[in-house]
């Protein structure tokens, strides 16, 4: 089933949660259907294969489901939180295959051709997303590497020093310093700061 | 100077732990500054934002047909399995607690033994249990037994939903102090525990569980 048109559940991620920790089924499938595109896409990007993603995508709502109780709003929105989970069951699945499954310029493409621009409750979020996605662009090579390998492959700073062959504080400061220009550039009143994009030494 | 110095370290990793890829020791320490240090802790939601940010761009697909109906049979299954689990737990639990039963009437023995003998310290008299449940939120999630003795002894077993990460058992004393007694690891929401007190069973009114964060996890009343 394509994601979301069948069932509308206007309660908030939160409230989803809340009553999914209470074994409320109805609730848990209203979640399903409001991530399930963006929890499989993901885990089909990172292992490229509809299969293992499948199984990845599944293994993940399941924790998120049986994990619902303990989702603490500190640590981040709900959206990151599933998809974290998913991150990391699909490249502990790749993990096996393959070093990288995919070039993670492929996957930012990928990521911004894949969004569905209505609903009208993820206009506000689609601004957003286009800024992001420019800000990504934006963003010197090797510093949108080793952003997107660390955000999406789940690589640390280690693993991307060694991907990359480069000494480990260039790879911390490359992600230090992409990670915070993608937050200036959303932060900038009117959307994307030219000023945030200059400046892209790397140490 | 070394407060700042901490910091700096510190934040030389947030990058890692706002993208969640920072894991294990390393994670336990940023987790554990943040608690006490509201710049740091500042900067690190800043960071948590930005990936919240990120995470927009995952691209999306449809499953393939059926995802649903397999992921609804998947999760009941899942609920079986738990069940099944929490039953041998049950059973494992019970058997641990007849086996300290077991061993503290022998020790009682022992040490009535040695004082009818003349041997050994003297002692006071059996040994004493008292036993509370642990309690979050209102629901029953473990058990606390305090057992009287030289040293005295503390047990925690613990049912925790699915949480897992290291957790501090404090016990609160008469007078309201209170004073760490040690750690140990919650995996998938279980965990048991045993440890020496370096006071006086008697001492002892309550016990609390608080995740590495400092946050409180559960806690239990012993009556006296």
């Amino acid at each position: 089933m394509s994601g979301g048109e069948a069932v509308s559940d206007s309660r908030s991620d939160e409230a989803l949660l809340a009553a999914m920790a209470l074994d409320d089924e109805a609730a848990a499938l209203a979640f399903v259907r409001r991530y399930q595109r963006r929890v499989f896409g993901m885990a089909k990007a990172i292992v490229n294969n509809s299969a293992l993603a499948e199984e990845v995508a599944q293994e993940a709502l399941i924790r998120v489901w049986r994990h619902a109780p303990v989702y603490d709003a500190r640590r981040g929105a709900v959206a990151t939180w599933v998809l974290t989970i998913t991150r990391n069951l699909a490249v502990d699945a790749v993990r096996l295959q393959r070093s990288i499954p995919a070039e993670p310029d492929e996957l930012v493409a990928l990521g911004l051709a894949s969004r569905e621009p209505d609903p009208a409750v993820r206009a506000e979020e689609s601004v957003t997303t286009r800024e992001i996605g420019s800000a990504l662009r934006e963003l010197p090579a090797e510093q949108r590497r080793a952003l997107v390998l660390s955000a999406y492959y789940g690589l640390t700073a280690s693993e991307i020093a060694v991907h990359e062959s480069i000494p480990l504080g260039t790879a911390k400061t490359r992600i230090r310093a992409a990670l915070q220009k993608v937050r200036a550039a959303v932060a900038a009143p009117g959307g994307l700061s030219p000023a945030a994009f200059t400046g892209g030494s790397d140490g | 100077m070394a407060e700042e110095l901490g910091c700096a370290l510190i934040r030389d990793e947030l990058p890692e732990f706002a993208l969640g890829v920072l894991s294990g020791p390393g994670r336990e320490i940023v987790i554990d500054h943040l608690s006490n240090c509201s710049a740091c802790s500042a900067e690190a939601e800043a960071m948590v934002r930005a990936t919240d940010l990120l995470f927009r761009l995952a691209p999306e697909a449809d499953p393939p047909p059926g995802f649903e109906v397999r992921l609804l049979e998947r999760h009941e299954q899942s609920l079986r399995s738990r069940a099944a689990r929490n039953r041998r737990d049950g059973r494992r639990v019970r058997t641990v607690l007849a086996a300290t039963a077991a061993a503290l009437a022998l020790l009682a023995g022992v040490g009535i033994g040695m004082l009818v003998s003349g041997t050994g310290p003297s002692r006071s008299g059996a040994v004493a249990m008292r036993s509370a449940e642990l309690a979050s939120d209102g629901h029953d999630v473990g058990n606390v037994v305090v057992e009287s003795g030289h040293p005295a002894w503390l047990f925690m077993t613990v049912d925790y939903g699915s949480w897992s990460g290291r957790v501090s058992c404090i016990v609160t004393m008469r007078g309201g102090s209170r004073m760490s007694v040690g750690s140990f690891m919650i995996l998938d929401g279980y965990g048991g525990w045993a440890a020496p007190l370096p006071v006086p069973a008697r001492m002892v009114t309550g016990a609390r569980l608080e995740a590495a964060s400092g946050k409180p996890l559960a806690h239990a009343s012993l009556s006296t």
